[in-house]
């Protein structure tokens, strides 16, 4: 069996679970020197779980139970604030991070794992001032790079419009349209955060989609948690649009389910709440003008295919402030360059096994969660996606690919972390930290 | 063994450098003051900020900051802010030998995992953590992921209370749905269903060849943060 030093880049679910699996099929008793190093660009662990799921979903961020266990591993290392493989858009965003090249990697680990997720949100050129969803998600969830202030202005706006039909739009209208005082029980929300949204004048929010209702991309739990909120209704959708979308044959179960709760709309009847939200269809955004607050739509037609396509109408709607959440793409960097697929935004890989840009698989650099998949699925699918990496990573262990490209990586990797790493340990954070920190505010 | 032997050497001189406790405290120090703060605020969450200035203040807070507190004392004191508090309770007791109700899980192949004895009412995540048999529970029982999914036969599926809307919004993302799926966290186990056999997924399935569309659960909910927050 080949040896196993492994540097990890990213500590969020996939990362740890990919972890998890192969410290517990390679138990101490017969892999003793089996060390993990896992980085971080935050100084925080977790990824995702303590910076993307909603604070008012402590449940959902129970996995953290297990990504200690993980930890306690004596071969487990975190270092959190270091930013491997750095560019200058980077940097700028992580200037107290400890940068590390990549190649300063490759002398101590005899194998990598990317786990890194799709950190870039994608835009739409049509609308240059419009906020990116994350820039929200990072403020709500105290995320380090995250202004003190709301990203839109939340205490002088009534009705916001969310662009893209997904989970994170969700998120963000039914944080906004809670009471506060709902809101407060829950530790996650940071203080700040808190405070501001106690003097939000939103009322309105409207979620804007391309497509149609069965095309839409959140799920079932959200959409229900919303539409049970006791102060808050939805607006009815148009019944053609609901007829139109049930005739579709290739419906399946979790579609079915989701146009069900459409169907039957909010706890509140629409207009006796102070608060409400609704979902656009068959909209592509073209323009946004803030000082006019005009939000231009062209109108679009779904395709046999279930595409959207323009029809040529446009119409204009009113509105405060605009949001895009429409997807996330891995960050591009300058080590990955061979390994990195610019079309689909993903780190090139055949079932967690990194390939070059001629599509061989570079031997013992793997990839795992979203920077293998793409910004999809919810925890389960990325520890899925974690399991199959780990379990192609160690069968590879017992009998290497035979036909691969030159790897990067040594077989007698040096001691300790990369040197970058050994000179700047007083700025690097560790596990531990973190726990004790979290605790002392429970 | 033999190479992962050798690396033994270049492992065990590595190992002065951080101590088994792995706690950047221990580890080998530099001289040099850190440029800047982390502040926390009521999450326990970090917020950098470049405009403390003065060095000696850094250096206590950043001291705070690797000196983290032991944990409460208190038992009832959440573990974390950022968990709620699992609600299966933890390890169960055991039917003596021979009085309990019987579960068999076995593998998404067909071939038994392990055969054993539970009481009335324990739930199948926790009797598969009792046991060690490797059934996932990220969320630790609270209906907020799919990772506990079992598939059922028939005529337990049909044995038992229906599903919440709650438990089959989950369902709707684990992988392999049938018409017999159930989240083990919410199977409670009955004298009747003595005998019950539950099927474990696959846990792992090759996903998809790069240049192909991924195969992965659906609804592919495509969010940012669609991690089930």
């Amino acid at each position: 069996m080949t040896a196993l030093k492994l540097a990890v880049m990213g500590a969020g679910p996939s990362a740890f679970y990919t972890v998890s699996r192969i410290l517990s099929s390679l138990p101490a008793a017969s892999a003793p020197d089996l060390q993990v190093h896992m980085f971080d660009r935050v100084p925080a662990p977790h990824g995702l779980v303590r910076y993307g799921v909603a604070p008012d979903h402590p449940e959902v961020k129970n996995c953290i139970n297990k990504f200690d266990q993980t930890a306690q591993d004596p071969r487990f290392t975190f270092f959190g604030n270091v930013l491997v493989d750095p560019t200058s858009a980077t940097k700028q965003q992580y200037p107290n991070a400890v940068p590390l090249p990549l190649t300063s990697l490759f002398p101590h680990y005899t194998h990598l794992l990317f786990a890194q997720g799709a950190s870039q949100p994608l835009t739409l050129p049509a609308l240059p001032e419009a906020v990116p969803a994350l820039s929200l998600v990072h403020w709500y969830t105290g995320h380090p790079t995250a202004s003190s202030i709301p990203p839109i202005p939340i205490d002088s706006i009534e009705h916001l419009t969310l662009i893209g039909h997904g989970n994170v739009s969700l998120d963000i209208a039914r944080l906004l349209l809670r009471s506060p005082a709902s809101l407060r029980p829950y530790d996650g929300l940071p203080a700040n955060v808190l405070r501001q949204l106690e003097t939000s004048t939103v009322k309105r929010v409207t979620i804007v989609g391309r497509r149609a209702p069965a095309q839409v991309s959140f799920t079932a739990k959200e959409l229900r948690e919303l539409m049970s909120q006791p102060d808050i209704s939805f607006e009815p959708i148009e019944p053609s649009l609901m007829n139109t979308a049930r005739t579709d044959d290739g419906l399946d179960r979790p579609k079915k389910r989701i146009l069900d709760i459409l169907s039957r709309g909010s706890k509140v009847q629409s207009g006796l709440a102070d608060k409400s939200w609704s979902l656009k269809f068959l909209r592509t955004p073209l323009g946004w003008r803030p000082k006019q607050r005009e939000l231009r739509l062209g109108k679009n037609a779904l395709s046999a295919r279930g595409q959207a396509e323009a029809t040529g109408e446009e119409e204009v709607i009113s509105t405060d402030a605009v949001v895009v959440s429409v997807g996330y793409r891995s960050e591009p960097s300058t080590g990955l360059k061979n390994w990195f697929d610019d079309a689909t935004g993903r780190i090139r890989n055949s079932n967690g096994r990194v390939m070059d840009s001629l599509g061989h698989i570079v031997r013992n650099v793997y990839a795992s969660g979203w920077a293998a998949t793409g910004a999809r699925g919810v925890i389960a699918a990325s520890m899925h996606s974690a399991y199959m990496t780990a379990d192609n990573l160690l069968a590879d262990l017992e009998v290497p690919i035979a036909d691969t490209a030159p790897s990067p990586l040594v077989s007698d990797p040096s001691r300790g972390p990369p040197i970058p790493i050994q000179s700047a340990m007083d700025q690097v954070t560790g596990y531990d930290d973190w726990q004790g920190n979290m605790s002392q505010h429970s | 063994m033999h190479a992962l032997a050798r690396t033994a050497g270049a492992a065990s001189r590595g190992a002065h450098f951080c101590s088994p406790t792995r706690t950047v405290t221990r580890c080998v120090p530099s001289t040099s003051a850190p440029p800047r703060i982390w502040t926390q605020h009521r999450s326990g969450l970090l917020h950098s900020s470049a405009a403390h200035s003065n060095p000696a203040a850094a250096a206590r807070r950043h001291a705070h900051l690797r000196h983290a507190p032991a944990r409460p004392p208190a038992p009832s004191a959440p573990r974390s802010l950022h968990t709620s508090a699992p609600r299966h309770h933890g390890p169960l007791n055991r039917p003596a030998p021979g009085t309990g109700i019987k579960v068999t899980f076995q593998d998404s192949k067909g071939q038994p995992i392990r055969t054993v004895e539970a009481n009335e009412g324990d739930n199948l995540l926790d009797i598969a953590h009792e046991y060690d048999i490797d059934l996932e529970g990220a969320c630790e029982g609270s209906v907020a992921c799919s990772t506990c999914h079992v598939i059922l036969r028939p005529e337990t599926y049909d044995a038992l209370p229906e599903p919440s809307d709650e438990e089959n919004d989950m369902l709707d993302m684990a992988f392999g749905l049938t018409d017999t799926s159930r989240l083990g966290c919410q199977v409670k186990v009955t004298r009747e269903l003595d005998g019950l056999v539950a099927t474990l997924p696959s846990a792992t399935r090759n996903m998809f060849v790069d240049g192909e569309r991924p195969l992965l659960p659906s609804p592919e909910c495509g969010r940012g943060s669609c991690t089930g927050g």
